[in-house]
């Protein structure tokens, strides 16, 4: 070490220079927090300008495209159709996503996926819509034009603001984000990193472009529902009391709900001034599955009724038809969650498979369009005929057609193979799983059942004195205003003119049985719906 | 009123000094607070995350070593004798000016010779080499030797040292010019039987030839300024390069035929002679660096070439850094600490620069912001100090070029790898 100069003057610099960088940096880590949102602003403000900017000159030049398909009017009137929207909305799709990530994780969308997603919306012509205009139009006060539809986020994650703003910015549009209000207005000074907080909250309040709504204050977790530790969610089952050895009682349940319900509306709308008028269930879930309290979907949803005008969840193969239809008049809204893995086809695929279809309606071959909804069992696809098969653990099949939830009056004509099953449906004036009616034959008998509101009754049956071959058989159905009738390979056997008036309107399904399990299939070769007049 | 002006100015020299001095200081708190922002977030990668904080460790150690490496006062009583070996080839421009350099030299004219070796020049090197014996003949014994068939520059010096007759063997590069003060300085080193060699500062020739020798000229003052420096607290230089550095002839002989006969991976070693011939000394004796013995030297003025030197520079580096790993943890602590930390950073700088500037935009979209913002940083710590201690020239300018050469050269260090075996020197 003889190389070394270990002289006062240089040690005495270097020490002071030292403790001064050891206290700057220790300084930093105290104040990074307060110092993190001056910067994080001005850094966040440039990245989202640089971004908005972007996005507007890719839409300036996406809508030059569209100008120059708007040129082609004359010679192929078809490019444009998708662009110039015109009438009124039948029914309004709401969109759900969470945060946006960088690397796919099959699970949340990425950036890029998002952006293509929104932009292919904005060039088919789609539009979003605040809440208020939303709520009246499911309670059917108010009309909204064609291709509307809402935009919201879960959860309040940062993720779910910063690379999504400078989007909307970019295609005007809005959109609404539910709030876990435990986490992102908090009276703790530690900022979470990954929530957006008051501040943030607010800024997006300013821009005009973001409506704050509720998600929970501490309810979007699981917790133990069971002696043996079993986990489940918040809202929808009773705790176990560990200390108490028990579950919690009925008026437990209720107040600790009812308590956490109306605690993230009274934060919203102090912390941040804004009406709290709508509330997304976590995880989607009011107990329509699984719980450990029967009650639990009744008490939940008298408690989020007391509170919101509004209540989301994500819509499930049984729910029916994806979209929400003027004068629903329900509370309980249903969201199209966007899957990781969609790309912008896959969304627009989604989106106008629910809007109202037209009659007369045709279809040969379905392969060609994906809008059989499965209510229930398996539903696949053989040499272009639609295929409803019970599954291994399951005593028969469902579907529905999305987007006829509208239908009035028709004659609907299926052609199909009945290989196995002791029963067959052809469903009509389908609202959702409880509503509607349907032509059934079950063995030497054909009936006509309404189901209103979930109760199910047999309104008129027959019996069949031919024998029917199933084999490239025709079922037919009509509706007429309170008049419904069934016919096999062309003859009238059954028809009724009381139907209840609720089912005034509705779309079509088909559904097959039999008391075994894995043991009934129909496959549909043809479908053809006619209207009547 | 010249004077009272020119007063003021002196003084507010100081001020500007200072003032960069506490750049350098803004500069170092930036890249500690960067560090601390950073690292809670590189993605989760303990690999990447170790890398931000080993290399700013090292550089930081690197500038903290160098302000306290101390050269030694020069004794008028130990004056061994030198002799100065030139290998050349095709240097017709540059080598009688390098030799002349060396009458000049502050040193007793009795105590020096030279040997000039003409490696198999085809122009008129050979020619400029008689000459300039006859010039300077009379005054220093000059040796020219001449080989009519190129035998490489290893061969070169080893003639050289065979040949010579005194204590100090100096090799100077053909394109290299030494100050006059550059030999007491160098050989000073000697007095302690443990240095094996000694390296000199080598600023360069061509400075102010464009932006690319611009960007050499703070990058050899930086790596001989603080790298060297830093090295050398520990006597460990690792490279006394070929432009100009002393070895003590003596130890010299105990290897000098393993060493022209080197092979690595079945093939001749032929660049990296410096690099090489250092890794030997260092094995049993020490080695320094003397900031005081300048010489100043050409570097490469065009893309193409620079490229090719570096390629060189590159694979001798991979070469030497293998062999030098299988000795070096037996020398100081912290040598040695050093010594694999850098290993570990020159392997993984690729890898780091990749994943930053290729992998993950690709997969994200995003631009490398933070990785490039903190090399920059970097690079602007070291062009400050290069300010701070060479006064005012084109130093920003040349850190944009750094930086610029930096990004655009990484693939320089795996490409060296793929093509270690071929020993081709290329176009120079």
């Amino acid at each position: 070490m003889k190389y070394l100069d270990f002289s006062r003057l240089k040690v005495l610099r270097v020490t002071v220079i030292a403790i001064l960088l050891f206290c700057g940096s220790y300084a930093f880590l105290f104040i990074r927090e307060s110092l993190s949102q001056f910067t994080d602003g001005m850094i966040l403000d440039s990245k989202e300008t640089a971004a908005y900017g972007f996005y507007a000159a890719k839409l300036a030049y996406a809508e030059n495209d569209m100008l120059g398909s708007l040129a082609r009017i004359f010679s192929n009137r078809s490019t444009v159709e998708n662009v110039v929207v015109t009438g009124t909305a039948e029914s309004v799709p709401v969109l759900l996503y969470h945060g946006l990530v960088d690397i796919p994780d099959g699970e949340n969308i990425t950036k890029t996926n998002f952006e293509a997603q929104m932009f292919a919306l904005k060039q088919a012509g789609w539009k979003t819509i605040s809440v208020e205009d939303f709520n009246s139009f499911v309670k059917g006060e108010k009309t909204l034009p064609n291709k509307s539809f809402l935009l919201t986020f879960d959860d309040g994650a940062k993720s779910s603001y910063y690379p999504v703003d400078p989007i909307l910015r970019a295609l005007d549009y809005n959109a609404v984000t539910f709030i876990i209000s435990g986490h992102s207005l908090t009276d703790s000074d530690r900022k979470s990193s990954y929530y957006l907080n008051a501040n943030e909250l607010r800024a997006m309040k300013r821009s005009g472009r973001w409506e704050i709504q509720a998600h929970a204050d501490s309810g979007h977790v699981f917790q133990s529902i069971s002696i043996n530790g079993e986990q489940g969610h918040y809202y929808t089952n009773k705790l176990w009391l560990k200390e108490l050895g028990r579950l919690e009682t009925d008026d437990e349940y209720e107040q600790r709900i009812g308590h956490d319900i109306s605690l993230v509306k009274e934060k919203i709308e102090r912390v941040l001034d804004i009406a709290s008028v709508s509330f997304a269930f976590p995880y989607g879930d009011f107990a329509q599955n699984i719980t450990n309290y029967p009650e639990a979907q009744r008490v939940l949803l008298n408690s989020v009724k007391d509170n919101y005008d509004l209540a989301f969840f994500q819509t499930y193969p049984s729910a029916g038809f994806t979209q929400n239809y003027f004068d629903d008049n329900t509370f309980l809204v249903k969201r199209i969650d966007v899957g990781g893995a969609w790309t912008d086809a896959d969304l627009l695929r989604v989106l106008n498979a629910g809007r109202s279809k037209e009659i007369p309606l045709h279809i040969y071959d379905f392969s060609l369009n994906e809008e059989w909804i499965k209510e229930w069992g398996n539903i696949g696809l053989k040499n272009s005929s639609l295929v409803l098969r019970a599954g291994e653990k399951t005593t028969g099949a469902a579907v529905v057609l999305d987007g006829t939830r509208n239908w009035e009056n028709y004659h609907l004509k299926a052609l199909i193979d009945w290989t196995r099953g002791e029963s067959l449906s052809l469903v009509a004036r389908y609202k959702d799983s409880k509503n509607f009616t349907s032509c059934n034959v079950s063995g030497r008998f054909i009936r006509i059942d309404e189901s209103i509101n979930g109760e199910r009754k047999k309104i008129a049956e027959t019996s069949i004195d031919q024998n029917f071959s199933w084999d490239n058989a025709t079922f037919e159905l009509s509706v007429h205003k309170n008049t419904i009738k069934c016919f096999i390979d062309g003859e009238e056997l059954l028809s009724v003119d009381s139907l209840d008036s609720s089912l005034d309107r509705g779309g079509i399904g088909f559904k097959v049985w039999d008391p075994v399990e894995n043991n009934s299939e129909v496959i549909v070769n043809q479908l053809i719906v006619e209207k009547l007049l | 009123m010249a004077k009272i002006f020119n007063k003021i100015k002196k003084r507010l020299a100081v001020f500007s000094d200072f003032g960069f001095w506490f750049l350098f200081f803004v500069v170092l708190y930036l890249i500690l607070l960067f560090k601390i922002s950073t690292t809670s977030f590189v993605g989760g990668v303990t690999f990447f995350k170790f890398y931000s904080i080993l290399i700013f460790i090292y550089i930081i150690s690197r500038f903290f070593l160098a302000y306290f490496h101390r050269s030694i006062k020069h004794d008028e009583g130990y004056q061994p004798s030198i002799t100065f070996v030139v290998p050349a080839k095709n240097e017709e421009d540059n080598v009688a000016e390098t030799i002349r350099r060396f009458l000049h030299a502050d040193y007793p004219k009795e105590k020096i010779e030279i040997i000039a070796i003409n490696d198999g020049s085809t122009d008129s090197t050979y020619a400029e080499m008689l000459k300039i014996k006859k010039e300077i003949g009379q005054e220093i014994p000059v040796t020219v030797v001449n080989w009519k068939v190129n035998r490489g520059k290893r061969a070169g010096m080893a003639e050289g040292v065979r040949r010579a007759n005194h204590e100090i063997v100096i090799f100077i590069d053909s394109d290299s010019f030494i100050a006059p003060d550059c030999v007491k300085h160098l050989v000073k080193y000697f007095s302690n039987p443990r240095v094996g060699a000694v390296s000199g500062h080598t600023d360069v020739f061509n400075r102010d030839t464009n932006l690319l020798t611009q960007m050499q000229a703070t990058r050899y003052f930086i790596a001989f300024s603080v790298y060297k420096a830093a090295e050398s607290v520990f006597g460990n230089v690792t490279c006394c390069p070929g432009c100009c550095s002393a070895y003590r002839r003596e130890y010299l002989l105990e290897f000098i035929d393993v060493w022209l006969n080197q092979r690595f991976l079945g093939s001749e070693c032929t660049f990296g002679d410096d690099r090489s011939l250092t890794n030997f000394i260092i094995r049993k004796y020490e080695a320094v660096y003397s900031p005081e013995a300048k010489a100043h030297t050409v570097v490469p003025d065009t893309l193409g070439k620079y490229i090719k030197q570096q390629q060189r520079w590159k694979k001798s580096w991979i070469r030497e850094t293998l062999i030098a790993s299988a000795f070096m943890w037996r020398k100081n602590f912290f040598a040695a600490l050093s010594y694999y930390s850098y290993v570990i950073l020159a392997l993984s700088a690729p890898i780091v620069f990749i994943r930053a500037v290729i992998w993950h935009p690709y997969l994200t979209g995003s631009i490398p912001l933070a990785y490039l913002a903190g090399l920059f940083l970097m690079l602007l710590l070291h062009g400050i100090y290069y300010r701070t201690q060479v006064g005012p020239r084109a130093w920003f300018l040349s850190v944009m070029t750094f930086w610029f050469y930096t990004v655009m050269l990484m693939w320089q260090l795996p490409w060296a790898m793929i093509t270690i075996r071929d020993s081709r020197w290329g176009t120079r």
